[in-house]
């Protein structure tokens, strides 16, 4: 007779990347993880571990490989109790010679790298011709935002959006005007762009508005240094509220919420 | 919030999903809340707390095998017998080793330093939730249930014949 039995394995199921992760995002409808390390190295992984995978195995240990360190000194060679002893420690570290650690072995693909510490990661879509096409953007802590075509094709540059002078620590894109990118980094200042071609459409400085509003807070702030420095921590779009009648998914307006540290 | 919750650390994450029950996230140090924006309840908590009690016991264990170590270098001073005024400078300093020749040092306590919640990103579908944690580089991915509850997706199915 014939049944069916079902066995569950309990793993762990967490994927441990290789260097630790600056900027996560969603990209090809959710069915993908980009993320982004502090080598300058953009991954994509599966969002669902596959059956065939399984992450809580230890990443294979390379073979060894034939040219193993073999000391040229020997035991008829060397006299003197000094030299004896090196020999003796070279001899044991060649019997337990340190194995080569293997990449991650959950899937994964390496999509694009910065030479630089990447601070964040956005996806965003454009319409070219007649078809939708996916896009990532990525900042680095050397003032560079870079926009490459989506996977699989995030190899190659679109173009840059230059206008920092220091680097750049947050992006987003406006949902209400997507053609927007807003951006922050360790300026008193916030840019935005047009994306796509890297076009800058404006450059606000705000130091002398988080001054004033400093000073004319109520609270006691005369112990402390005097303003100099700001650096963008946060942008957040806030979409308008539609208004009757209009497409909820339409509306056209709204504001960014920016925190700054300093 | 109107509950108050046993965190000992600061917020320092926030991820809003606009499920039926208008779940905030919320990560602090370690652990990843579910709350409901209708009435700031906390609805689940993970990872929960059977799960620590488990964890516990098993840093516990650890632990223990960890009693044998060689005793540490301590230093010993003789004590100043001259008085005050003195401005003899014979007084010496004796260092005692007292680990044995060859062993190494008291090696120091292991870091049980529990990896904090850096990223926390939900689906559109409101179906997944994928945290990530910096200590140990780890990226996971949760199941959203309906009344808030994180499972981690860490389970596979095999099936065979008999």
């Amino acid at each position: 007779m014939l049944g069916l039995i079902v066995c569950w394995f309990h793993a762990d199921g967490y994927r441990c990347m290789p260097k630790r992760l600056c900027a996560i995002v969603l990209g090809a409808a959710d069915s993908l993880i980009l993320a982004a390390d502090k080598f300058g190295d953009v991954y994509s992984l599966p969002l669902l571990i596959s059956s065939k995978e399984n992450p809580a195995l230890p990443p294979p240990i390379a073979k060894k490989s034939a040219t193993d360190f073999k000391p040229s000194a020997s035991e008829l060679t060397v006299h003197t109790r000094g030299n004896r002893e090196a020999l003796r420690q070279q001899q044991e570290q060649k019997a337990t010679a340190k194995t080569r650690k293997e990449g991650p072995n959950f899937e994964h693909k390496l999509l694009l790298g910065h030479v630089s510490l990447l601070t964040d990661l956005i996806t965003a879509e454009a319409k070219v011709g007649s078809k939708d096409r996916q896009y990532i953007l990525s900042a680095d802590r050397d003032e560079h935002i870079r926009v490459s075509r989506g996977p699989p094709q995030a190899h190659i540059i679109e173009n840059y959006c230059h206008g920092h002078k220091e680097f750049v620590s947050k992006m987003c894109i406006l949902p209400w005007q997507e053609e927007v990118l807003v951006t922050g980094g360790g300026e008193a200042s916030i840019k935005s762009f047009l994306w796509q071609t890297g076009k800058v459409l404006g450059d606000l400085s705000v130091l002398e508005a988080v001054q004033n509003a400093i000073s004319g807070s109520e609270e006691d702030l005369s112990e402390h240094k005097p303003l100099r420095h700001l650096a963008v921590s946060g942008i957040w779009p806030v979409q308008a509220p539609h208004a009757k009648g209009e497409d909820k998914a339409k509306s056209s307006s709204g504001f960014v919420l920016v925190a700054f540290e300093g | 919030m109107s509950e108050s919750t046993q965190c000992q650390h600061p917020f320092q994450k926030l991820c809003y999903v606009p499920s039926s029950s208008k779940l905030l996230l919320a990560a602090a140090g370690s652990h990843i809340f579910s709350f409901t924006l209708r009435s700031g309840k906390l609805l689940a908590q993970w990872p929960s707390n059977a799960q620590e009690d488990d964890k516990s016991d098993e840093v516990e264990n650890e632990g223990s095998q960890k009693v044998e170590e060689p005793v540490s270098k301590r230093r010993k001073v003789e004590p100043i017998m001259a008085d005050e005024n003195s401005s003899d400078s014979s007084v010496s300093v004796e260092i005692v080793a007292e680990r044995a020749k060859g062993q190494r040092r008291k090696q120091k306590p292991v870091n049980s330093t529990v990896p904090k919640v850096s990223h926390i990103v939900a689906t559109k579908d409101q179906r997944h939730v994928i945290a990530v944690t910096t200590e140990d580089k780890c990226i996971r991915v949760f199941e959203l249930g309906k009344k808030g509850k994180l499972k981690l997706l860490s389970e596979r199915q095999d099936e065979c014949l008999v």
